[in-house]
């Protein structure tokens, strides 16, 4: 793995902005409170936890405006996984399921490459309505998109390692019935 | 890089000075566009995003501007490092800012990828294959870099205003 090129990106938003965007000259009253999920926090193990309530969730998406919903996060997994061998390159992968209160499944995924790599972060996040849809879902979004900004960066085996990434493997199985479950639920 | 902003996009000020103005100050603008006419407008800065990195040969740059008559800007600027590639800046004028966050969550940056040139008649096949490959890397280069950008945009005005995008 080549070092750096990695992308910084840095915005900046005038209060203008976010007042016209709430319909106001700028001195409105702040609109119902939400929370700006930038990582899940899996829910908790313990059986007999009562669900929590459905809040307002936004979820950043690459390219396209936040997703916003009213849900609860249902499940989450996290795993680092080393990039080319070296324990300093690796890309932390978060895979989320959500609830919403419509009744509907949002999968969201993360990819977190370390610092110093010719990478970025990914933010995905979709809506599904069946287990082969969340195994797209998977299919589609790879780690390997980290690395699309800066081809020629990283080596082959890097390469292999970021194929591991990619497809329906441990993440699969333990969904698929919480994924049936919703989708019974909803009839 | 050899497009200057600052000179070649903002009309000269009366009795102003030649610098860039702070966000949400009024100036008047002249964005040159391809292929068209220049769009001239006054009106003040809402919001920026850039995407510079050093090591990479270009950057991107969004610009969101209000006008004085109350319609809305996105200029697309593309950067080069290279002083042989030429920047580009496009802009569009719209009635209001979702159609204005429409045209960006649609803006295909692969477009801007440039094609090399190649002899059809003199290349052999394993080199127009490679050209291929090489440039079917570089339009998936520009648009993850271009979708990362878009996504750190909305995200930051969805952390500036807790509101909606």
């Amino acid at each position: 793995m080549q070092a750096a090129p990695e992308p910084v990106f840095e915005a900046t938003i005038s209060p203008l902005l976010i007042a016209l965007l709430r319909g106001s000259s700028g001195t409105g009253a702040e609109p119902a409170g939400h929370a700006t999920v930038t990582r899940g926090s899996c829910p908790g193990d313990a059986a007999g936890d009562a669900p929590p309530p459905a809040v307002q969730l936004t979820l950043r998406r690459d390219g396209e405006r936040p997703l916003r919903f009213d849900g609860t996060l249902l499940w989450c997994d996290a795993q680092t996984i080393p990039v080319d061998g070296s324990p300093s390159a690796s890309v932390q992968r978060q895979v989320e399921l959500y609830r919403c209160a419509h009744g509907g499944v949002v999968a969201r995924i993360v990819f977190d490459p370390s610092e110093g790599m010719a990478a970025r972060p990914v933010f995905r996040a979709a809506e599904i309505a069946s287990p082969e849809e969340f195994r797209q879902f998977l299919d589609r979004n790879g780690a390997r998109d980290c690395f699309a900004v800066a081809p020629g960066h990283h080596d082959s085996r890097a390469s292999a390692d970021l194929d591991l990434l990619r497809g329906p493997h441990r993440t699969v199985p333990p969904l698929s019935p919480i994924i049936a479950e919703l989708e019974g639920s909803r009839t | 890089m050899n497009y200057q902003m600052s000179a070649a996009e903002r009309a000269p000020q009366p009795g102003g000075v030649a610098d860039m103005p702070a966000l949400g100050a009024m100036s008047s603008y002249r964005l040159p566009q391809p292929g068209a006419r220049p769009l001239v407008f006054s009106g003040s800065e809402l919001a920026m995003a850039m995407s510079f990195t050093p090591e990479l040969p270009y950057w991107y740059e969004l610009n969101v501007y209000r006008t004085r008559e109350q319609t809305f800007v996105l200029a697309i600027r593309q950067f080069f490092q290279s002083e042989e590639q030429t920047d580009i800046v496009k802009a569009w004028a719209f009635d209001s800012l979702p159609d204005l966050f429409d045209r960006l969550e649609t803006y295909d940056a692969g477009a801007d990828v440039r094609t090399p040139h190649l002899d059809l008649e003199r290349s052999a096949p394993a080199e127009l294959a490679a050209a291929a490959m090489d440039l079917k890397s570089r339009v998936i280069a520009a648009r993850t870099h271009f979708a990362g950008l878009v996504g750190e945009f909305f995200a930051q005005i969805d952390a500036a205003g807790n509101g909606p995008v």
